[in-house]
């Protein structure tokens, strides 16, 4: 047994699980038999290897020999003043999509955008930015963006119009309707296209009517908001203020809220330093895990009904002083008294009388005005769960006569049964830019032009405006929704001037840095970002507090024994993202499971469930059980996750699109129906059963793949992957949990090991090294996804996933230890480490792998023959094999892949597609099929980051060189920089007492470190005195 | 007449005698011009010519209306426009020319008439001194006076460029040593066996076979044959996807010799951004409008390549308008690298101060370009090799503290482009 484990295959040492981990590939690699059969079975000889010989020998010949193309050179007629050919610009945009905001750069190569950079000086993102954000760019190349717009008389194939006959059909239509026109959309933060649509709803008259409605829904808090505050609004939430967090099953960090601002307030308060170093201490209850729980000091489990009755205990201590039913919520509701005025309490239910009880704990801790601000409001999220049920009633009692779909999918995510049928009594219009379920029904769809396309506004806090700039012409006959309805509106003029006239009109008047509204709106839209005075301010009453109790504790009573918990994933949202290749393709940061939705469940409850079909871990076949939550059932696999609670099963909101443009990305089943109402909103706990089928399925996890197995690596007192301590023993000694200092035993013996008969590798300018916090990784995926985006990393699709070929440079692997039913768990991304004595360098038998002078393990693609010795040599497993053509680098095209049967999804190959191609990094080689690959630490961004400092004729800042993954990382958890400048952060991360080398006792001196993880804590720790191997120390 | 043409009838001995009438007029005639151009100061007409060139030609031609008035004759007009203000036509005239706003505000009519009458203002020429205008009027007066030019040394470099160190020639003289030898060594061992078999008594072959029927000499020959055939092969097959020379058609019969070679324009005025990113850049048309709005002929083809500029770009020379729908010129593009190589021009023409001529080699002297340059690795690996950094000059280079040290301590001479690690794969291949 170990102590440190990846999944239940690898604490258990299940046959399977060593099979593979012993292994450079999973499977059997797929050699010709004539090749692998001894030539003593007669059926192979040499003459055949002779043949093969031959024929690959004028193959090779007639391919090389044919006539170098001629290619064309065409500059511009005119030149933009701006585009200089090969050097990217960087505008400044908002990303408002699906839900998630992120204040952002736009980097465009020739006016093209191809990857967006967190704004460093945004007031609410903070520089960092989300998983989603950085897939975002993909959707621009969609291949089911519409293209203009369509009239579906629902008989016939649908008809592509022109812009003229549908504002003329459509606007006849509306006319004519004799019931209401509702707009049904998700929260609009545009304070511009809020404008727009009043003044267009006033042109309808009492017809008109703007309906608002959030999938992943936040109605239960602002309803409760209201009642206590008498504003719909969410408050500021400022985690950096907060001593102690208590947060019952509001994934914070992940999806709840504002996840990306949280997280960077949320990491400046544990990232330790020193002695006497402080940090925030964090309780999280909950029953599915989430990365949030798993990033906390204290995790309770318990189940998603008691998740109710906690916040009931919490309310009782706290506003009510009497006792807890919960020991554990007892303690820590002690905690928070203790730290009143500067604790925090945040619930993830979207029961009203929840969010009563925790408006009512904050306001009795005094945390109002101190963590929580009203001075400006949150506004991402405004609907309210009556606008679904309130247009399903309207459609089907004829009282609404046309609707008009914006940025919402009702037919997919609707909790309310029927949506389809009874939006196909009404006159629909969808102004969706790719294909949903509800737009392929609708009457007619005016695509809406991408945001990469677009102006706009966004005011995600109320005070803080964001402009978003166009960053490419239009793609397609599309038009931004604004212009639309000013047109319907009888406005003249376009939707920027509009934009430009309201700004100055609303906006100009309040701020004074700028004298002359042009000068004002230049910055505006150079910086992206403005910042008006706060103003807001808000005062609790304790309104319906005193019933919301007896309602929560009978609520949370009336659940039996087996219950569900439906959550949003970190990647596909409400569904919204499912479309995107780059976010099915990254494994769930819990589960590591991708491109499928599953059923969770504990492991005790996984064997005890007969779900476990293969305990030696050898067919990787997944049980698969009916869950039944309202008398509606979905079939899906069973997975167990250490820290689920017993008797609950957690399912992921989201998956099951089935008007996706490819069939594979149609995965997973969807969920929403099993929402449950819960007084005017819906609540995502409900009872279920759950039933085992005899079917199986197959899982994309990606758990057990590249594993660090240290059996055969020498050495003797191997130490561990991952290093934790507490905050007490670090600050009574720095080097606790880690041991890296000098004078230490554990040091010195590896010292002791140092001894080398290669040279030392010289680094006489730069010496790139990158040191990650496991403190502050959140495991969010963020600096994946953007590491695709950055370095042209292709999607494999599941069935190549399922075959350990994911073709990610940077994963993070999550490690558990501890008790199965409540473990604690570390995320350490895992990447090239860049090793100054790396193992793969001396296998390579045509050095197509090598070192550089700057500490950087290269990797020439050109040179790589594919004989996979450096895989298979490196301890790390950090590199990755092309076994196709994934984005036509060579000669192998789409349709090669297709006409010679491999088993490649339609969404890899449409990678293959020029449109999706755009999207391609310019300054990165697509690699071809049959050479490896791995991190480059980013080599193109150093190289131009040199390159710049050489022709200003300047040293090189500090900071100045960045990867793609750190300028990603939200909380920032990834120092980057050159050790041989002795004032570099990196030089100071690299000496720090917490940094450490992943088994650097073999000698392989990484260029990556990583720093121990601190938890707050006095509990016993679950990693004590253990070595890697699980013997006492 | 022309000095030109009279130069060329003097040296053509032979029709001298031939047309006798005829060349007797054309030489009074010519006597006459080179009488009147006798005056013009050929120093100070070259200057005029030069600074009218770098100030003025963008906007004027001497004979021709462009976006500024044909000047020949100009000083004879303003100084007809008559005296104001204590000043002659000519004195106003060169006021002008530095900064045409003086007359304008000083209310001299023919100034006012002439600001007027484009819709262009003309710039602004402060640092102009009286005897630059003097020159270069007399240059604008008499812009015939040709001094022939040849195309001389371009903006500057030697244009040495690195050749790829060719070992061909020894390894041919290698190889043709090892034949012999073994045509030597092969002789040697069977006469030794021959006398081996006479002194042992055995029947010696007297009847042999012609040589090359002779296995040992068919065993030779073959491994000949496979190793030069071999070395062909992979000589051939390394030298695919090369290009060195190549020089197709371009749809513009661009002549670099005449832009760089005759009038000396910086190679960066048009590929303006070979100093600040990956391309050098095909200058865009408007580039060539900023001249060519007023050249509209040139010494060779006439107007007919520039024509084309105008139809790419859209230009109605009769309106002056740009109110033509524009096409892009499809120029083929020459100099080709495989994908899995990064090139910037940046790092080589600003960092590194190199010459283009290096790479691309006597630009200055060619009618039509051609691939000068293997662009082989061997060749940018040996030019990195040999080339030094700015080190000294460059506090980029502060950062490498060792060297600088080895410097000042003799222990290194110079830093090239393979110390800093210039040789490495991933500095070009990423």
């Amino acid at each position: 047994m170990k102590t440190y484990w990846k999944g239940i295959e690898e604490k258990e040492q299940l046959e399977g699980y060593t099979a593979i981990s012993e292994k450079e590939f999973s499977e059997e690699l797929p050699v010709l038999s004539s090749i692998t059969e001894p030539i003593t079975t007669g059926k192979s000889n040499r003459k055949d290897f002779l043949k093969m010989l031959g024929f690959s020998t004028t193959a090779a010949v007639i391919a090389a020999s044919c006539e170098m193309p001629i290619r064309k050179s065409i500059p511009y007629v005119w030149r933009p003043e701006e585009i200089t050919p090969g050097i990217a610009n960087f505008y400044a945009s908002t990303m408002w999509q699906g839900g998630e905001y992120n204040a952002i750069l736009v980097k465009t190569r020739e006016g093209r955008p191809i990857k967006v950079e967190g704004k460093k000086d945004a007031r609410i993102s903070k520089g960092g930015t989300s998983a989603r954000t950085q897939a975002s760019v993909l959707s621009l190349y969609d291949g089911a963006r519409y293209k203009n717009p369509v009239r579906n008389s629902g008989t016939s194939k649908p008809e592509n119009i022109t812009w003229e006959v549908a504002d003329k059909e459509v606007g006849e239509k509306l006319k004519a309707v004799s019931g209401k026109v509702v707009l049904f959309s998700s929260t609009v933060i545009s304070p511009s296209l809020s404008a727009i649509i009043k003044s267009y709803g006033n042109t309808l008259g009492g017809k008109f009517e703007h309906l608002v409605y959030d999938a992943i829904s936040y109605s239960g808090m602002l309803d409760a908001n209201e009642k206590s505050f008498g504003k719909r609004a969410i408050p500021s939430y400022n985690f950096a203020a907060a001593k102690v967090i208590v947060s019952v099953g509001a994934d914070f960090l992940g999806t709840w809220l504002s996840p990306t601002e949280f997280s960077a307030d949320y990491a400046s308060t544990r990232k330790v330093k020193g002695a006497n170093s402080t940090m925030s201490r964090h309780i999280q209850i909950e029953s599915v895990p989430t990365i949030t729980g798993f990033k906390a000091d204290t995790r309770i489990v318990v189940k998603p009904s008691e998740e109710l009755s906690a916040v009931v205990d919490l309310y009782n201590v706290i506003v009510g002083g009497a006792s807890a039913a919960n020991a554990k919520v007892a303690k820590a509701a002690e905690e928070l008294i203790a730290a009143a005025g500067s604790s925090l309490v945040v619930s993830g239910s979207n029961d009203v009388n929840v969010q009563l009880l925790v408006n009512a704990i904050n306001n009795k801790l005094g945390n109002y005005g101190s963590v929580i601000s009203w001075s400006r409001t949150l506004n991402t999220k405004q609907g309210s769960d009556k606008s679904i049920t309130k247009l399903v009633a309207g459609l089907n009692d004829g009282s609404i006569g046309a609707v008009l779909v914006h940025d919402a999918n009702p037919v997919f995510n609707s909790p309310v049964a029927g949506v389809s049928e009874a939006l196909k009594k009404a006159f629909t219009v969808s102004f969706a830019n790719r294909v949903d379920e509800t737009s392929s029904i609708c009457n007619y769809v005016l695509p809406d032009s991408h945001w990469l396309e677009s102006w706009g506004d966004v005011e995600a806090k109320s005070g803080i405006l964001n402009t978003i700039q166009p960053t490419i012409s239009k793609l397609f006959d599309t038009r931004p929704l604004a212009e639309t309805f000013l047109k319907w509106s009888g406005a003249t003029g376009s939707y920027y001037e509009y934009l430009q006239n309201f700004w100055q009109t609303n906006y100009y008047g309040k701020q004074s840095t700028y004298n002359g509204f042009w000068a004002f709106w230049d910055n505006a839209v150079h910086d992206g970002e403005v910042e008006l005075p706060a103003s807001g301010s808000a005062t609790y009453n304790t309104a319906g507090a005193a019933e919301a109790v007896s309602a929560v504790s009978t609520s949370a009573a009336s659940f039996g024994d087996l219950q569900v918990k439906l959550y949003e994933s970190i990647a596909v949202g409400d569904g919204y993202w499912a479309d995107n290749p780059w976010l099915q393709e990254l494994p769930d940061p819990v589960s590591k499971v991708t491109w499928d939705n599953y059923l969770i469940v504990s492991p005790k409850m996984y064997n005890a469930g007969g779900y476990n079909l293969d305990p030696h871990f050898k067919e990787k076949k997944y049980a698969t059980a009916t869950l039944t939550v309202n008398g509606k059932s979905v079939e899906l696999p069973v997975v167990a996750v250490p820290g689920t609670a017993e008797n609950t099963v957690g399912v992921a909101l989201g998956y099951g699109r089935t008007a996706t443009e490819y069939s594979e990305l149609n995965v997973g089943k969807n969920v929403f129906s099993m929402l449950s109402a819960t007084g005017d909103n819906f609540t995502n706990i409900a009872k279920a059963s759950l039933a085992k089928t005899s079917n199986t399925a197959l899982l994309a996890i990606t758990q057990t793949h590249f594993n660090i197995t240290l059996k055969d690596l020498g050495g003797t007192k191997t130490r561990k992957l991952v290093k934790e301590t507490t905050l007490a023993e670090y600050n009574a000694s720095e080097a606790k949990g880690n041991k890296y200092t000098a004078g230490n035993e554990d040091r010195e013996h590896i010292m002791e090991e140092m001894v080398t008969l290669y040279y030392e590798h010289q680094k006489p300018g730069h010496h790139w090294t990158m040191v990650i916090d496991l403190g502050s990784c959140t495991g969010c995926g963020a600096c994946v996804v953007a590491c695709n985006a950055e370095n042209n990393i292709p999607v494999v699709g599941k069935d190549q996933v399922i075959r350990a070929r994911e073709m990610h440079w940077l994963r993070i692997d999550r490690y558990f230890t501890g008790e199965m039913d409540n473990p604690d768990v570390v995320f350490q991304p895992m990447l090239c480490q860049h090793c100054d004595n790396a193992p793969c360098e001396n296998v390579c038998p045509v050095a197509a792998t090598n070192h550089s002078n700057e500490g950087m393990n290269q990797m020439a693609y050109n040179r790589c023959i594919g004989t996979r010795y450096c895989a298979n040599n490196c301890p790390y497993k950090v590199r990755r094999f092309n076994w196709y053509d994934y984005q036509q680098a060579d000669a192998f095209d789409a349709k090669w892949h297709t006409d010679n049967n491999m088993p490649l999804s339609e969404t890899t190959l449409a990678q293959h597609e020029p449109l999706t191609r755009m999207v391609l990094n310019p300054d990165v080689t697509v690699r071809s099929r049959g050479v490896m690959e791995k991190c480059s630490f980013c080599v193109q961004r150093l190289q131009g980051a040199k390159l710049e400092a050489k022709k200003d004729g300047r040293k090189m800042a500090d900071g100045e060189a960045t990867t793609a993954c750190q300028t990603a990382c939200a909380s920032g958890c990834i120092t980057f920089g050159d050790r041989n400048d002795k004032n570099s952060k990196a030089y100071e991360a690299f000496n720090d007492s917490r940094t450490f080398g992943v088994i650097e006792e073999i000698h392989t001196m990484p260029n990556v470190l990583y720093q121990t993880q601190v938890r707050n804590r006095t509990e016993k720790k679950k990693y004590e005195n253990l070595d890697y191997f699980g013997q006492q120390a | 007449m022309t000095i030109q043409s009279r130069m060329n009838s003097a040296i053509q001995p032979n029709h001298r005698f031939s047309v006798s009438l005829q060349s007797i007029f054309v030489a009074l005639i010519s006597f006459s011009c080179l009488f009147a151009s006798a005056e013009v100061d050929k120093a100070k007409w070259n200057e005029g010519k030069s600074l009218f060139k770098s100030n003025c030609a963008a906007c004027h031609n001497p004979k021709v209306d462009g976006t500024g008035p044909a000047l020949q004759g100009v000083t004879a007009r303003w100084e007809a426009a008559g005296e104001y203000k204590g000043k002659t036509g000519t004195q106003w005239l060169y006021t002008w020319i530095k900064n045409y706003n003086d007359p304008v505000n000083a209310g001299y009519k023919y100034a006012m008439d002439m600001a007027n009458s484009r819709p262009s203002a003309m710039n602004i020429f402060a640092t102009l001194k009286d005897a630059d205008i003097e020159n270069m009027l007399l240059y604008i007066e008499n812009p015939d006076i040709g001094t022939p030019t040849g195309p001389t040394g371009p903006t500057g470099g030697d244009g040495s460029a690195p050749k790829e160190s060719g070992s061909n020639t020894t390894l041919i003289i290698f190889v043709f040593f090892l034949v012999v030898l073994v045509a030597i060594l092969i002789g040697i061992t069977s006469k030794l066996d021959k006398l081996v078999a006479e002194k042992n008594g055995e029947p010696v072959e007297t009847a042999k076979a012609p040589f090359w029927r002779r296995p040992k000499w068919i065993t030779a020959f073959a491994l000949i044959g496979i190793v030069l055939l071999g070395y062909a092969g992979v000589d051939w097959g390394t030298h695919l996807g090369r290009q060195q020379g190549y020089q197709p058609t371009q749809p513009i019969k661009y002549s670099h010799a005449l832009h760089a070679g005759t009038h000396k324009i910086e190679c960066q005025y048009c590929h303006s951004t070979a100093n600040k990113g990956k391309h050098a850049n095909i200058p865009s048309v408007n580039t060539c409008m900023n001249c060519h709005k007023n050249v509209q002929k040139g010494p060779k083809y006439g107007t007919e390549e520039i024509a084309k500029i105008y139809e790419a770009v859209g230009w109605d020379a009769k309106t002056q308008t740009y109110s033509k729908e524009p096409k892009p010129v499809e120029w083929v593009r020459i100099h080709n690298l495989p994908d899995h190589v990064y090139f910037n021009h940046a790092q080589h023409v600003n960092a590194g101060k190199v010459q283009c001529q290096t790479c691309h080699g006597p630009i200055e002297t060619m009618e039509e370009v051609y691939q000068y340059a293997p662009l082989s690795m061997g060749w940018c690996i040996n030019c990195h090799r040999q080339t030094e950094v700015q080190f000294a000059s460059n506090n980029y280079y502060t950062a490498y503290e060792k060297f600088h040290q080895d410097i000042k301590d003799k222990k290194i001479s110079k830093v090239t482009v393979e110390t800093i690690g210039g040789t490495e794969c991933q500095r070009c291949h990423y």
